[in-house]
């Protein structure tokens, strides 16, 4: 795992015991997720590939995983079949974010289960809306 | 949309993503700052080695936090390399990749030269 890519905020002020792994190749994405979610006292691990998130979980039970489709190593839709298939994972809800709206990536993410999904580029405010929704529904 | 007819730096947009929140925008486009040139370094590399795959990662990457942060032009510019490199060509790409560094030039100009404390809601009373 590269640890220059997966970090923890700690949650400062205790509002908050919620933990998400924001999984996506682009930097700059990571870092406006992390810091937007952090200053809404959420506990964000930001990771940089869906192969690391595997890494991640040894070390942390998250809520909820926001996740790119498209990355190089594994990508999202690997990642939530990877999930699906171990007792300990296959319950955290996986909420995708990407440019890629396109009929063939959503059928084979429905298929696999995929419920939840943003359109990038999208409004922070409509992620944490979405996430507070997803929460709620699995009952956190 | 031809990406010449978009703004360089659409900020009421970019504050729309970020919830008014002027300050992580700003850290945000300083972060895109260190982060992109890496980015059209690999872009080039991928270009010089007709890596069409890579093309097209690299280009949507870069399109996707374009996007985020109001780099309107330069997201354009990224996402017409994008789908020419879904197309199986590299035609023009090179052309298209200086102008692409052009446009973040000239998108680093303008959003380093934004008096920030007047921007947000930092800025109301």
């Amino acid at each position: 795992m590269n640890t220059e890519n997966v970090h923890a905020n700690k949650v400062s002020d205790g509002a908050s015991d919620i933990c998400v792994f924001v999984v996506d190749d682009d930097p700059v994405m990571r870092i406006a997720i992390d810091k937007y979610l952090s200053a809404k006292h959420i506990r964000v691990v930001a990771i940089a590939d869906g192969f690391d998130v595997l890494v991640a979980l040894e070390k942390n039970q998250p809520d909820l995983i926001v996740s790119d489709i498209h990355m190089e190593k594994l990508d999202g839709l690997s990642l939530l079949e990877g999930l699906r298939n171990r007792a300990e994972t296959k319950d955290i809800p996986v909420l995708f974010i990407s440019s890629d709206s396109g009929s063939e990536t959503m059928e084979r993410a429905r298929a696999l289960g995929a419920k939840y999904f943003l359109i990038k580029p999208f409004q922070l405010s409509a992620l944490f809306s979405l996430i507070r929704k997803i929460l709620k529904q699995t009952s956190k | 949309m031809n990406s010449e007819s978009q703004p360089i730096f659409d900020l009421e947009y970019a504050l729309g993503v970020f919830d008014d929140e002027a300050e992580v925008l700003q850290s945000v486009i300083e972060a895109f700052f260190e982060e992109t040139p890496k980015e059209l370094g690999r872009l080039e590399q991928a270009l010089a080695s007709a890596d069409l795959e890579g093309v097209e990662r690299y280009s949507h990457r870069m399109a996707g936090s374009a996007g985020m942060i109001g780099a309107t032009r330069f997201r354009s510019m990224a996402r017409e390399i994008e789908g020419v490199a879904k197309g199986g060509a590299l035609d023009g790409v090179e052309t298209m990749t200086t102008r692409l560094q052009t446009e973040f030039a000239a998108f680093l100009e303008l959003a380093r030269g934004l008096d920030w404390s007047s921007v947000g809601k930092a800025s109301k009373p």
